[in-house]
């Protein structure tokens, strides 16, 4: 049972660290709230009804962890680990450098709404389902969002 | 992917392949004990 729901966590494994990731935005943290999910996903799976929406049951279980985790915290993660993760990346430029920061200090309900519509590739209803909203309020934030350009110049999303 | 932007942004955040795996296996293994961050990895 627990190499097979490892196995099944590993297929969303890039995906639960990048996310991780976007709130902590650092690599050790973003670890810890990976582990963190991955026991509370374990404990709670068979509350999951319907198998088809494993993925967006474990995004939620992700985002709650990764809330937990910086209210725990009480605090910023440096924008020191930001600009180490972007020195890394040689492809990575201006613009892409300032979506990045823009999008891990937006608002809350601002950047889960980004995160599961732009990077997750999520349909609103289920966008709706993880952060107990309706649809509407959904499409407000990602309306809003394009709207301020998230700090962005010229705002490209 | 909706922009390619963000989809470049999302692909540039390295993932420590091992790393993530080893925090799996213990967020799982941990659910035996009360404190999950007390559980060794198991090496394989």
């Amino acid at each position: 049972m627990i190499d097979a729901f490892e196995e099944l966590l590993m297929l969303y494994s890039d995906q639960l660290y990048r996310t991780a990731f976007l709130y902590v935005r650092n690599r050790e943290d973003a670890l810890d709230i990976v582990q963190e999910t991955s026991y509370k996903a374990y404990i709670a799976i068979r509350t999951l009804k319907i198998n088809k929406y494993f993925s967006t049951w474990l995004t939620k279980i992700l985002i709650n962890s990764a809330y937990d985790f910086l209210k725990k915290k009480k605090r910023e993660s440096p924008l020191e680990n930001v600009e180490l993760f972007i020195s890394r990346n040689e492809k990575s430029n201006i613009e892409q450098i300032d979506l990045f920061i823009a999008i891990t200090n937006l608002n809350d309900n601002y950047r889960d709404a980004i995160i599961l519509f732009y990077f997750h590739d999520l349909p609103i209803k289920d966008i709706a389902t993880i952060m107990d909203i309706p649809e509407n309020t959904v499409k407000t934030y990602l309306h809003r969002g394009k709207q301020l350009r998230i700090g962005l110049k010229g705002g490209r999303i | 992917m909706k922009e390619k932007l963000l989809q470049e942004i999302y692909e540039q955040i390295e993932v420590p392949k091992k790393e993530v795996r080893d925090s799996i296996r213990k967020g799982i293994l941990s659910t035996k004990t009360k404190n999950n961050k007390k559980v060794p990895l198991i090496k394989t």
